[in-house]
């Protein structure tokens, strides 16, 4: 639908064209797919197109951190797909801790996402995600016995994150986290 | 990552009442990532201030927290990429772990690694001392005149203490990764015999038994009244003593001695005329 040719217009679109590129196997591949999204169509519009792919880089963030848990390793490459920046960061920090405190984690996040906004319209770059993410089958366990970690509290997270189009691909690039029962 | 070395770092800011600590699990994945506090946001390169980083100094309730630092060594590529890169120049990643007075997990402390240009101060073993002897409990004093009954003139009083009085006593507090036991040990008791004399003793002192020769003195810890206490107040001495203790500490392997402690007790003591024995 880009009918500028302006230069950046077309970096757009070659970028888009990685997107689906680089989104499109993975989900052939078994990987969870996107929830909450508009059903893609032969011919999906543009602002349907970022939407389920910024959608699926978000639940591929947390169902990488869920899978990176279970090591736990920070040095997962699946959390650099879907993920960068300050998002990045606070997951892989949270893995550090736990490798080094010897916690694990089993189980994973539902998540309901749902995009709020997504500019600039014409060309999307920058997608906001509402969600409520549910952590009751997200448990923390004793890596050397398994023993869940009690006084653990899980539940419903109002969540809301900044995915945006980075070097082609859709990243979650901040997060922030409510309170449980936020949602 | 099975070879990596830890090393633990304990800070004290201010010392804690607890020994005993829960685990170091407060949320579940989701609110691990959560930082609302400025935790979150210690940029790599950041002046360390390991002395107050991330720690609620609140003295309220007379206690406040502490956090433990333990440092994380071999962090791959990859990861420090992830967190921000390398910071140039000296300092370390530390994971760090706050509690608060009650040995809780501060809520407010992300569970994050932490870059500090400047190692976290070790436990100064000195200090937790000063925290286990506060815990020490000292035994309230019992005083023994003997034999039972007034006290006489010119014949051998002989003083001593309770044995629970004069029994050495130890504590401990601790802190994750170190332990100090304060030991305090009774060395001298000072006794106030009321009618303005001393006596100074170096142990608990040997109780009279019936049977004892009344003339005999306490072998260790006695005194011999002169005068009768009749025009005291109350017509009776009061006799009190301070027991002095020395108090030492020993862990992290260092140890050392703290200004020591007293306990003091009195009683109220009648020392009559011998005559006044003898006539009735």
């Amino acid at each position: 639908m880009i009918t500028r040719s302006t230069p950046r217009a077309a970096l757009a679109l070659i970028a888009m064209s990685l997107v689906l590129a680089g989104c499109h196997s993975p989900s052939r591949g078994g990987r969870p797919g996107p929830l909450g999204t508009e059903s893609p169509s032969p011919s999906p519009d543009k602002q349907g197109v970022t939407k389920r792919d910024a959608l699926a880089a978000y639940t591929g963030m947390w169902n990488a951190f869920a899978q990176a848990g279970q090591v736990p390793d920070p040095d997962a490459p699946d959390l650099r797909r879907y993920a960068t920046g300050d998002a990045l960061k606070r997951i892989v920090g949270v893995l550090v801790v736990y490798r080094d405190q010897g916690v694990v984690t089993q189980g994973g996040p539902v998540d309901d996402p749902s995009v709020t906004s997504a500019v600039p319209a014409d060309a999307p770059t920058e997608v906001d995600v509402v969600d409520c993410g549910d952590s009751t089958n997200w448990t923390k366990h004793k890596k050397a016995t398994g023993e869940l970690i009690q006084n653990d509290p899980r539940g419903r997270r109002h969540i809301t994150a900044v995915v945006k189009l980075t070097d082609g691909l859709w990243k979650v690039n901040t997060f922030d986290v409510g309170d449980i029962g936020s949602c | 990552m099975l070879s990596r070395k830890r090393t633990i770092i304990g800070l004290i800011v201010a010392l804690a009442l607890s020994v005993l600590l829960p685990s170091p699990a407060w949320a579940d994945p989701f609110g691990d990532t959560q930082c609302s506090d400025k935790t979150c946001n210690v940029k790599a390169g950041t002046s360390g201030q390991p002395g107050n980083a991330g720690v609620n100094q609140t003295t309220n309730n007379g206690g406040g927290g502490w956090c433990v630092y333990t440092k994380l060594d071999n962090l791959s590529p990859d990861t420090l990429a992830a967190l921000g890169g390398q910071p140039a120049g000296p300092g370390g990643w530390y994971d760090r772990i706050c509690y608060d007075a009650n040995g809780n997990v501060t809520q407010w402390t992300a569970n994050w690694p932490v870059w500090l240009t400047t190692p976290p101060p070790a436990v100064n073993p000195a200090v937790l001392a000063r925290r286990a002897e506060s815990m020490l409990a000292l035994p309230s004093v019992v005083i023994r005149v003997n034999p039972a009954g007034d006290q006489l003139v010119q014949l051998p009083t002989w003083l001593s203490l309770d044995p629970a009085s004069w029994r050495p006593q130890s504590a401990t507090a601790t802190v994750p990764g170190v332990s100090v036991t304060a030991t305090a040990t009774p060395t001298q008791a000072v006794w106030s015999m009321g009618d303005g004399s001393s006596v100074v003793c170096h142990g608990p002192g040997t109780p009279w038994t019936p049977g004892t020769d009344p003339l005999a003195a306490s072998p260790d810890c006695g005194y011999k009244y002169t005068r009768s206490s009749a025009g005291a107040t109350g017509g009776a001495f009061t006799v009190s003593v301070t027991i002095s203790w020395n108090v030492t500490w020993a862990g992290a392997g260092q140890g050392g001695t703290i200004p020591g402690l007293t306990t003091t007790g009195a009683v109220p003591v009648r020392v009559a005329e011998s005559q006044a024995v003898i006539s009735g």
